[in-house]
């Protein structure tokens, strides 16, 4: 019940899915300059493959997705989780 | 090998979906659901839910310390809605589940009213007796999906519960030192 983040260096992009089971959210996606709202999730967009290995991580709300991405250290990226791809 | 080994193995080759263990190793059964009640009272592992509300300073409650996304009172109040959304989607086909992200939260960040910490911690061992007796129910099947979800079953939704409040418990402990008000 959260939301898994990746992160596109090349195009300055931040992507979010939502991983609450039994009520689909969609996907995100946001400049990484930007902050996720709720309306941005659309439950037909696809997470582009090349960001395979672009994966920040979980998070438990939005806002803690936020807070992330207004963190000034830069972000630390890897391989994205099995159960996800 | 006896002849349920048998049989398991049969309907391992054909790649049947069983309900073996349900219907032929009771033992097994009984012991998984004594674990499950084990796992979502806690305390195995980490602080309990129980220990970390315990007196929580009211002023405290809706502060949202540097660095930090929720205040206690939001994340009590998201273990809350979370935990009854999954106890009702369990046990009920007609529930209807609440918005999601903003229903999983309350409209403000701290206790709208003097009972509403009280409140909401009733509500949510309330809410957790309910799973446990659910789970502990010998006529509840544990990995029969669940004909209104989408694959869901009353074990995965068990473990959803408690993974999902055990991060949410460890966050409310996190909050608790950050604000200074937490016991060790």
């Amino acid at each position: 019940m959260g939301f898994a983040v990746w992160i596109d260096e090349e195009n300055a992009l931040a992507w979010a899915q939502g991983t609450h089971e039994y009520r689909p959210l969609g996907t995100a996606v946001i400049a990484r300059s930007d902050q996720f709202r709720p309306r941005d999730f659309v439950q037909t967009r696809r997470r582009p493959p090349h960001l395979r290995n672009a994966f920040r991580g979980f998070f438990g709300s939005l806002e803690e997705v936020n807070a992330d991405l207004r963190s000034p250290t830069r972000a630390s990226l890897r391989s994205t989780p099995g159960h996800l791809r | 090998m006896n002849g349920v080994m048998k049989m398991r193995n049969v309907v391992n080759r054909l790649g049947i979906v069983s309900h073996m263990p349900k219907i032929y190793d009771t033992g097994m059964a009984d012991r998984l659901r004594d674990e499950l009640v084990k796992l979502l009272k806690g305390g195995g592992a980490h602080a309990t839910f129980e220990q970390a509300v315990k007196d929580f300073p009211p002023p405290l409650r809706g502060q949202k310390p540097p660095g930090a996304s929720h205040t206690p009172w939001e994340v009590l109040e998201h273990l809350r809605i979370a935990q009854g959304d999954m106890l009702e989607f369990s046990r009920d086909a007609k529930h209807e589940s609440p918005d999601w992200p903003a229903g999983y939260w309350p409209p403000t960040p701290a206790p709208p009213t003097g009972d509403a910490w009280q409140a909401s911690i009733a509500a949510f061992r309330q809410d957790a007796e309910a799973m446990e007796k659910l789970l502990a129910d010998p006529a509840s099947d544990l990995t029969q999906p669940l004909p209104w979800g989408s694959g869901q079953s009353l074990l995965r939704e068990a473990l959803q519960v408690a993974d999902h409040n055990a991060y949410h418990i460890g966050e409310l402990v996190l909050l608790r030192r950050l604000l200074g008000a937490w016991k060790t």
